[in-house]
This record gives C-alpha cells, sequence and structure tokens, in this order.
C-alpha cells in the first residue's frame, strides 16, 4: 500500500537551524547532507506517485515541484501511474 | 601476450556482470556500497570468503547501510526508522550506456588500476572490497565502520581471500 510519511510526524525535531555543522563533525555533517538528499528523492518520488495516482498532471506535478514539467516528466516518468 | 588478452577478457565480463548486478541492486545509478553488495554475487567467491572471514553476512551490510543513513539524519534532527530512510528505489529505465553514481565510478577506476592488474590477475570480487578499504568517508565506508570494521581490517580480509583464490 502507498502510503506518505506525514511531514508532522518526521520532521518534529528538525529544525536545521539548530544543526548547523560543528566544525569538529565535518564528516557527519557530510554524510547527512547526502541522506538528506537521497530521503528527498524517495519522498519526492512516493509524493509523486500518489499524486499520479489521484490523477494529477504531469503539468501540475511540475508546478508544485517548482520545475518545468519537461523536467518533471524526464525525472520521474519512470513513476507507474 | 595470449594471457594478458585472456585475462583482460575476463576481467571486462567481470566488470559487466559487477555492473549489472549492481545496478539491479540500486535500482538506479549505483554507488560503491551496492557494488560491494554486488561483489559478493560473484562466482569466484572471494567478496564472500572475505565477508566470512570477517564474520559480516551481506543481510549484516545492508541493515548497516540503512542504519548508516538514519544515523546522519538523526544527526541533523531527523528521526526516521531506518527503512525509511533510504528505501530502495523505483526502477528507472535502463539507459543504452551504463552509469554509476560517481562514489561507484571512482571504485571501479580504483579497482581497475590496482596494483594487481600490473601482476596479470584477473579481478575478482575481493579486489571491490580492496578498492573499498581505501575510502574512508563514503556509504559504504560508513556501514563497515558502523559494524566495527576497520579500513586494515577489511584489506586484510580481502588480501587474505584473494591470496587463497590464487593459490
Amino acid at each position: 500500500m502507498l502510503t506518505i510519511l506525514r511531514p508532522s510526524t518526521i520532521i518534529d525535531a528538525m529544525d536545521l537551524t539548530r544543526h548547523l555543522p560543528d566544525p569538529d563533525q565535518v564528516a557527519e555533517a557530510l554524510a547527512a547532507v547526502v541522506a538528506l538528499r537521497q530521503f528527498a528523492d524517495h519522498y519526492e518520488e512516493r509524493a509523486v506517485k500518489l499524486a499520479l495516482k489521484q490523477g494529477w498532471s504531469w503539468a501540475q506535478i511540475a508546478e508544485a515541484l517548482g520545475v518545468t514539467k519537461q523536467a518533471a516528466h524526464r525525472r520521474l516518468s519512470h513513476l507507474k501511474r | 601476450m595470449f594471457k594478458t588478452l585472456r585475462i583482460r577478457f575476463q576481467d571486462v565480463r567481470t566488470i559487466a556482470r559487477l555492473c549489472t548486478a549492481a545496478e539491479n541492486i540500486a535500482r538506479a545509478e549505483p554507488g560503491s556500497e551496492h557494488l560491494v553488495l554486488a561483489s559478493l554475487d560473484l562466482p569466484d567467491g572471494t567478496a564472500r570468503d572475505a565477508f566470512a572471514r570477517l564474520g559480516v553476512s551481506r543481510e549484516a551490510f545492508a541493515e548497516a547501510i540503512q542504519a548508516q543513513f538514519a544515523d546522519a539524519l538523526g544527526s541533523v534532527g531527523l528521526q526516521v526508522p531506518a527503512a525509511e530512510a533510504a528505501p530502495p528505489a523505483s526502477a528507472k529505465p535502463h539507459s543504452m550506456l551504463y552509469r554509476a553514481a560517481p562514489s561507484g565510478q571512482a571504485l571501479i577506476e580504483r579497482m581497475v588500476h590496482s596494483p594487481r592488474r600490473a601482476a596479470r590477475q584477473p579481478l575478482a570480487g575481493a579486489d571491490i572490497l580492496l578498492a573499498v578499504a581505501e575510502e574512508q568517508f563514503s556509504i559504504a565506508a560508513r556501514a563497515f565502520a558502523r559494524l566495527g570494521i576497520r579500513q586494515e581490517q577489511l584489506a586484510d580480509a580481502a588480501m587474505q581471500a584473494l591470496e587463497g583464490h590464487a593459490s
């Protein structure tokens, strides 16, 4: 079953301004950047799948993501409607 | 001359097999951590041998990859269960050209230019582990570190597996 994580349940504790990289922990900060990118990619995929399932058009999805329709389609068209 | 050609042909087949397996695991552009998992499927068995010497299973390494993502997200205050931190991506259409994530590309390049190549040894799964042992900050390196395996330990286990295979 397709479910989207509710932002309120996962980002409760998130306040990036309180988590700016500590100069002594640069490796951890860079690892967090990689993990955030991966997480954002997966979150985007799940949100777009849900949008397609609900009948959103690629034009609407692109607008919501702030990219062109061509860019959205090129990157995410492998997701099944 | 003939031996060199035969080894090169064998190496091309090994790299192709490795890349295909890594791509199937990553379901996108594979990084060095996916190449480590793929190396365990190679028929020479040296990567599996090295893992056995380290007392690590494929499942434990895969879990360590997920766990290091969860740790990294946790370090910026984002609490996500390990399974949700980096779930498998949706399968993307295969491109005509093989494309690996930068960490995967760098790893293959290092492996191909390893000193063992100069010694005209055919590539084997543990060569991937030997190349990964040079990494300090990659996802694969962090996963091994999470399992308590140091770079030298990984390199030693890989070398022993390769020597055992050659003899």
